[in-house]
């Protein structure tokens, strides 16, 4: 994000090719974002800079115009992917999915808001380990568009832009198994690593855990013998390690273990799918045209590869993560500024993370002021900060530096450490590809690293959540995991439905040891969103015919919420009325969907 | 020693504030030098640099007046990219980070100065081709070997 920025610029791109589903976005935000005429000078009373763009970066291989354009302008709040460039073969799937798990890494883009836009259910459903590749919501054409549009304006903007009103079930407590995406990053007959969204408590020592390879043998509770924040890299993410259930030496392996044997076995029987995973490399360049250069990297070779745009805020990771390299692109531009002067000017095209700005307000428009610290460049007291983390690592990571204005061996020597090699000219891909292909000729390797397109790699954490109030639209829930903002989570009621966590719009009742949260279905067909409406119209009916088995309403309305939505009483409100059928009305509709609600859910008691 | 990369006249400048040492390093280099300049500080080192075409210097990082950091920033702001070869000793660590920033070539401790000759070299043939990509290539491969050769 560019200092000075107005807050009020509205940056969205479109990545896709289907002229007529970019027509209607802009005339979504179009009509949305224009604000009134001031009545007496017939002037828009605030100017709301919309840019909408449409691209199509994988055509022609024109990924760098994509990113420099986009970042070194302004990065897009929303970016809508439509996954039809696949099937018309614009760009591979390997190199979408690679792209987006680099946008979800990426610092420019972590706060852009990712929607995946589809065609039909199928392409969904085929394409459902999107949301472990940083999409944040889905949306299927032509189906719900425009409440999908109104959601997302909610979730980015906070903006109740003709928010809906849906006939809610609340007051319920029913618990319901969901799955949440979590993704493989290496294996070893020892240990699994993975990443995810949740952030699993340290002491939350075990969670259901399945996986496409495990279920081969088991779909069992896997133990966590470590979790790591990484508050650094995205927020509310973290890696954690599990080791696998084998028995002890006495026990016999039984249906909720299995032998070392197997998943020796199954990694032998993999290892040529399976990438050898040797090199851990952390980047530290604040270019965000590099970003596709290290994309490419990520998709034709076998790196873990992790980049942070600012060295400040990466401590924390370069101990965490334990690199076998380091590549720093140092800021020469920042040489010509003492590093005890005060009076260091801001350098252009140097982004920042927003927990490092602040807004301030002039009466008419918010800006984003930084507050400039040399420190937090990439310049030489990065550097050194680099270099004394590094030598704190017993493997003794080995360090590259790019844009280097000295040479290798006066490095070495200031530093007292001999494992820094420099290069003069800034980073570049094949130099840096040479180098870690190099590297990994030398250094015998240690790990099984799924590539990011495995379909291996994509597993499921299971958890149940306590439903408290439901509509077509949206749920509320306890989790008994702390979910960040805009988590998705897989459920089915009565048919699979996504859920996004989103910011209640209305006040939620504090429930000790357990989180409170509105979900918003997002990705859902007609058809399921009208078996949902048909489930819920079920659950209204119940309670009206034992409305002492019903757990009261819970929920305060905030006086914003008043001004928008009426609090819901528990009673029978149809909730859409263009197709009468779908509402039950006999004695023998409602015996059946009673019962397929006791088929999904089971009641339980605070 | 030379170097086909290397001008057969090689001019280079030596600067230190003890004279002894200005002695000996004349004596060291001058088999190799067609030219050779010497300066007792910083400030006569700029005046030579500003006016002569020098291709390497060989300077004391820790000088009364202005030390090896400052002179070498100077040099840079002037547009000086000549390469710098720095003396140091105990408790330089900070002075040679801080020449880092300016593109220092390497450091020889005082007074071991057997390896200058072929450091000078080095710097000379760099200060030549750094602008040939292949040749830049080319040395940060055979660095990185080396330091991937190296144990912990």
């Amino acid at each position: 994000m560019k200092s000075n920025q107005k807050a009020s610029t509205i940056s969205i791109l479109y990545l896709g090719k289907d002229n007529a589903f970019f027509g209607r976005i802009v005339q979504t935000y179009q009509k949305n974002f224009s604000l009134p005429k001031n009545p007496i000078s017939n002037q828009q009373q605030e100017n709301v800079d919309i840019t909408i763009k449409m691209t199509n970066p994988f055509k022609n291989k024109s990924l760098h115009a994509f990113f420099s354009h986009w970042s070194y302008n302004i990065f897009p709040h929303i970016l809508y992917v439509d996954f039809d460039i696949i099937a018309s073969d614009c760009c591979s799937e390997e190199e979408l999915f690679a792209t987006l798990l680099s946008l979800k890494k990426h610092f420019l883009f972590k706060h852009c808001f990712i929607v995946g836009v589809f065609d039909n259910e199928e392409l969904l459903e085929r394409y459902s380990s999107v949301l472990s590749h940083g999409v944040n919501f889905t949306l299927l054409k032509q189906s719900i568009e425009q409440l999908a549009f109104i959601d997302i304006n909610y979730i980015v903007f906070e903006q109740k832009i003709a928010y809906p009103q849906m006939a809610t079930a609340s007051g319920l407590s029913f618990l319901c198994d969901v799955h949440s995406a979590v993704k493989l990053i290496s294996i070893t007959p020892d240990k699994i690593d993975i990443e995810t969204d949740l952030a699993i408590d340290s002491n939350q020592r075990m969670i259901k855990f399945s996986s496409p390879f495990l279920s081969e043998y088991l779909n069992t509770q896997c133990k966590f013998s470590a979790v790591n924040y990484r508050k650094a890299y995205f927020h509310h993410s973290c890696r954690a390690t599990m080791s696998l259930p084998y028995p002890e030496p006495w026990d016999e392996v039984c249906a909720d273990s299995l032998s070392k044997d197997t998943i020796e076995t199954w990694i032998a029987s993999k290892s040529d799918d399976l990438l050898v995973a040797a090199t851990s490399v952390i980047i530290i360049d604040s270019n965000p045209a590099h970003l596709v250069d290290i994309v490419k990297i990520q998709i034709h070779s076998n790196f873990s590869i992790e980049y942070s745009p600012l060295f400040r805020s990466r401590l924390d990771i370069v101990a965490l993560t334990k690199p076998q390299i380091i590549v720093f692109n140092l800021d020469t531009s920042l040489n010509d500024f003492d590093s005890h002067n005060s009076n260091a000017k801001p350098i252009e095209n140097i982004f920042f993370f927003p927990e490092d700005q602040t807004i301030i307000s002039d009466g008419k428009s918010d800006y984003f002021i930084t507050n400039y610290d040399q420190r937090m460049q990439n310049g030489m007291s990065s550097l050194s900060a680099v270099i004394q983390e590094a030598k704190l690592l017993s493997h003794e990571p080995l360090i590259i530096i790019f844009n280097a204005p000295s040479t290798s061996s006066a490095y070495q020597k200031s530093y007292n450490y001999n494992k820094i090699t420099a290069h003069p000219k800034q980073l570049n891909y094949l130099t840096l590809k040479n180098a870690l292909d190099i590297y990994q000729q030398k250094i015998k390797p240690h790990n099984q690293l799924f590539s990011c397109y495995d379909p291996n790699s994509y597993a499921d954490f299971k958890f149940t959540i306590t439903i408290t109030s439901i509509s077509e639209h949206t749920i509320t829930f306890l989790s008994p995991f702390e979910l960040p903002k805009v988590t998705t989570i897989k459920l089915n009621i009565p048919k699979t439905v996504l859920i996004s966590t989103i910011e209640p719009t209305r006040e939620l009742m504090p429930i000790p040891q357990k989180y409170h949260y509105m979900g918003v279905v997002h990705g859902a067909s007609e058809e399921i969103i009208s078996s949902l409406r048909v489930f819920v119209n079920a659950l209204l009916i119940e309670e009206v015919h034992s409305p002492k088995q019903a757990y009261k309403p819970s929920e305060k309305i905030t006086p914003k919420e008043k001004n928008l939505s009426p609090p819901m009483p528990i009673t029978i409100v149809p909730s859409y009325n263009e197709d009468p059928s779908e509402i039950p009305t006999s004695m023998k509709s409602r015996f059946v969907l009673k019962n397929s609600i006791s088929k999904y859910f089971k009641r339980s008691k605070f | 020693m030379s170097n086909l990369n290397q001008p057969t006249k090689i001019t280079i400048l030596i600067v230190d504030d003890e004279k002894n040492i200005l002695f000996i390093l004349h004596e060291k280099t001058r088999e190799f030098c067609s030219e050779i300049f010497m300066a007792e500080n910083g400030i006569e080192a700029i005046a030579i640099l500003e006016n002569k075409k020098i291709d390497c210097v060989l300077c004391d990082i820790r000088m009364p007046l202005m030390n090896g950091a400052e002179l070498i920033k100077i040099a840079r702001q002037k547009g000086i990219d000549t390469p710098f070869i720095f003396f140091t000793g105990h408790a330089c660590e900070e002075l040679m980070q801080e020449v880092l920033r300016y593109g220092a070539f390497d450091f020889i401790e005082k007074p071991d100065f057997d390896n200058l000759i072929e450091c000078m070299n080095k710097g000379i043939e760099r200060g030549f081709s750094k602008n040939d990509a292949l040749k830049v290539e080319t040395e940060f491969f055979s660095d990185y070997e080396k330091v991937l050769s190296k144990k912990s």
